[in-house]
């Protein structure tokens, strides 16, 4: 069982997100990022979602997913073929302003930037691919531990993956 | 210039325009501007069914039998909710539908009015596509994408929900009926590679022990003509699904009859042993293969289909062509008649040989197990349901369209009614929907007013739609009716027998149940109650006469209640595993 990511090409209508959805759950597939948008042909939306699969359910997946009048195409993405990125934000509280400075310096030097720093809430937003995100975080959160044992990262967003094809 | 029409006229004159005979519905509130269109013409009849449940599997017995889809109209709230059974019993099973609900006014959406469902919601696991319609003047474009969309690739329902206000008759819109369908997303497949059925074909002619596996899709695309001579050519035995018996005929030399959870001993065997396995139109069912790793260990799988979501699904096709059936068989058809052409006399004669072997071990199955299709009823014990359907075949000569209900009945028929033409049969072999038999028989009959029409059916299936007996009172349906009464939930209780220790737990009532006869009378129809083995042929032969022919007779034949089905899959085993009668059913509890 591996991280799988699909690219869903469908008609912008309403309903339409609903249906692709509704089939992860009906048959039983998981989500486990997801993210929508209109495409450069405003009458066509993008869904990527990545969820977790081994390869005989990822065709089954597709073949599924392709079955919905409104899916325009499907394709499963990964390794080589493809790149991706995915956004998160983070917010930092409770911490003393020394403190804040340190996992703000931390953080740019893993390129991520400052989008909100006052005397007691610091935002730090960071873009990568999936794992890249994940080990960016767990970089923060080691950080703050060391900083404080009982510091913490205030909340935590995550946009799900954009991936686009390569060739 | 066009003519300008209100929203329910354009919805009328758009159906009009697909060919729609009948439209199966209840009217309520939301629904009553496109009643009102429907009072304004006489194109299309109305069926005025008793439940909007009933509708649906009226217009799936139309479908079916007519490969036409069927058309239902309900209100919103409950009318809708009521035609879910319906509409998931023919998206299990593939039969084109389109079902019209009303819904509450537009600017009412969201707001939990007066018998408001959001309908595109409760029905979007079971539907095939639906629409809600924004605007009367998108009417006719839904109306021609609904019925594109529900009759080709795999067929299934299709919804359309209607808000009231969008058939105000005080907006009107032109009426611009499109001819062309425009969905660039929906491209069902028809072709398929013909790389898969060169590989198919040699696949077919290395075999020495091949079979052909039938289902739904087979009868759907209409390739039984081309499939009995393929078939016939080589002399390939050929096995159905509940779904597909009838696509070839069940009472020619190679036919296996039925496969699957209650399939012939013959059947199951074959499977089992074969080599090869040819697919068409059929999903690996987990009726049909029971445990998936151990089904058919020495087969090339070959599947046909034409959704390849269903291809590779269960089992892993070694061959897969994504195709329709019918297409398929000619390709095959057309190679095997090039090869026969050239064949060498030696490779004839070795094919013959094998086919021989293969044949000879078939018949030592059917021979040892097979089903005994000429039953004696024995004089003063009560009547073996096998023996009723037997009875059946020869009283209706083998060429009624039979519905069926689920449970004992629906095996017993589905094994002792030889299906010789293609939608001659039609049961809800997907869902297994109680109360879908004598609706959809309404439906055929609709479709085939000169043909024979029977429902086999059981007392528990009956009670739960014989409110429509006084809809076929309205419309002069004259089905018949055979219910193998065994008073009780007959596939329950074997189940129980089998698996729980004989303990019948809420499958009997025997002391409550009406008396069948004085009810259908009461509905203004014919009853007849057959007790007694020696009854049965001169009960069935009255009800099949000649005065009666234009009647609805229930005929309530009392069978044995402690009859099973067999052959019965053993749980969790291979095709090749099977009980074989009640002896062994008890002993291997």
């Amino acid at each position: 069982m591996t991280r799988q990511l699909i690219s869903i090409l469908l008609e912008n209508e309403p309903g339409a997100l609903s249906r692709v959805v509704g089939l992860f759950a009906q048959r039983n597939y998981n989500i486990e990022t997801l993210s929508v948008a209109p495409t450069e042909d405003p009458t066509l939306s993008r869904i990527t979602l990545t969820t977790v699969a081994d390869g005989v359910q990822l065709k089954q997946i597709v073949r599924q997913v392709n079955k919905l009048i409104e899916v325009y195409s499907v394709k499963a993405l990964g390794g080589a073929n493809c790149l991706e990125r995915e956004l998160v934000i983070i917010s930092i509280s409770g911490a003393s302003s020394k403190q804040l400075v340190s996992v703000i310096d931390f953080a740019q030097s893993l390129n991520a930037s400052s989008l909100v720093k006052s005397e007691e809430l610091g935002i730090l937003q960071f873009v990568g691919s999936g794992e890249e995100v994940d080990h960016y975080i767990n970089c923060i959160n080691a950080k703050l531990v060391e900083l404080s044992p009982d510091l913490r990262i205030a909340e935590l967003v995550r946009s799900g993956v954009a991936a686009i094809e390569l060739n | 210039m066009a003519e300008e029409l209100s929203g329910g006229d354009l919805l009328i004159r758009s159906l009009q325009e697909e060919g729609v005979e009948y439209i199966f519905g209840y009217p309520g509130g939301a629904a009553l501007h496109i009643y009102d269109a429907i009072f304004r013409q006489q194109k299309i009849e109305h069926i005025l069914v008793r439940h909007e449940q009933a509708a649906t599997h009226m217009a799936d017995g139309y479908a079916r039998s007519t490969g036409r889809a069927g058309v239902v109209l309900v209100t919103s709230g409950p009318g809708a909710t009521n035609a879910i059974t319906g509409i998931a019993t023919a998206y299990m099973d593939s039969a084109p539908m389109v079902v019209i609900s009303g819904q509450v006014p537009s600017d009412l959406i969201g707001t939990d009015a007066f018998q408001e469902t959001d309908m595109v919601g409760v029905s979007r696991p079971v539907v095939k596509h639906s629409f809600m319609v924004k605007s009367a003047k998108e009417i006719p474009s839904i109306v021609r994408k609904a019925f594109h969309i529900a009759s080709t690739g795999r067929p299934g329902p299709v919804v359309i929900d209607i808000p009231k206000d969008t058939t105000d008759p005080n907006v009107k819109y032109q009426f611009d009926f499109p001819e062309e369908v425009k969905l660039r997303s929906y491209r069902p497949i028809f072709e398929g590679e013909d790389s898969a059925v060169d590989r198919a074909f040699k696949a077919l002619i290395r075999s020495t022990r091949p079979v052909l596996y039938v289902g739904g899709g087979a009868i759907s695309s209409g390739c039984s003509e081309l499939l009995t001579e393929f078939a016939s050519a080589l002399n390939i035995p050929v096995a159905a699904t509940l779904m597909g018996l009838g696509a070839f005929p069940c009472s020619h030399r190679q036919s296996l009859g039925m496969l699957g959870m209650h399939g012939t001993y013959e059947a199951n065997m074959a499977m089992h042993e074969a080599d090869l396995i040819i697919s068409l139109g059929a999903r690996f069912d987990d009726r049909v293969t029971n445990d998936p790793k151990k089904f058919c260990p020495d087969a090339t799988i070959v599947h046909v289909d034409i959704d390849e979501a269903s291809v590779s699904k269960i089992i892993e096709a070694d061959i897969a062509v994504m195709a329709d059936s019918s297409w398929f068989i000619e390709k095959i058809e057309t190679k095997c008649q090039g090869y026969l052409s050239q064949e060498q006399p030696g490779d004839r004669e070795k094919r013959e040989e094998s086919s021989e072997l293969w044949w000879s071990k078939i018949e030592a199955w059917r021979e040892q197990h097979g089903l005994d299709h000429n039953k004696k009823p024995e004089i003063g014990k009560p009547i073996s349901p096998q023996l009723a359907i037997q009875a059946l075949y020869r009283a209706t000569e083998g060429k009624a369209f039979v519905t069926s209900d689920v449970g004992q009945h629906q095996m017993f028929a589905a094994q002792y009614y030889k299906f010789d033409e293609p939608r001659q049969w039609i049961n809800s072999g997907g869902l297994g929907t109680m109360g879908f038999g004598l609706p959809a028989a309404m439906g055929v009959q609709m479709g085939h007013p000169e043909r024979t029409v029977v429902c086999v059916t059981g007392e528990g299936s009956f009670m739960m739609n014989m409110q429509e007996l006084s809809t076929c009172l309205q419309y002069g349906l004259p089905i018949k009716i055979i219910n193998l009464n065994n008073q009780a939930l007959g596939m329950v209780k074997q189940w129980q027998d089998m698996q729980y220790g004989g303990r019948h737990s809420q499958s009997t009532y025997s002391d409550s149940l009406p008396d069948f006869k004085t009810l259908v009378e009461a509905f203004g129809h014919i009853g007849i109650k057959i007790e007694g083995a020696e009854n049965l042929e001169s009960g069935l032969k009255e009800a099949f006469s000649e005065p009666l022919r234009n009647k609805l007779v229930f005929v309530d034949i009392w069978v044995d209640p402690d009859e099973h089905v067999y052959p019965m899959a053993v749980k969790g085993g291979a095709m090749n595993e099977m009980v074989l009668g009640k002896a062994q059913g008890e002993a291997s509890q």
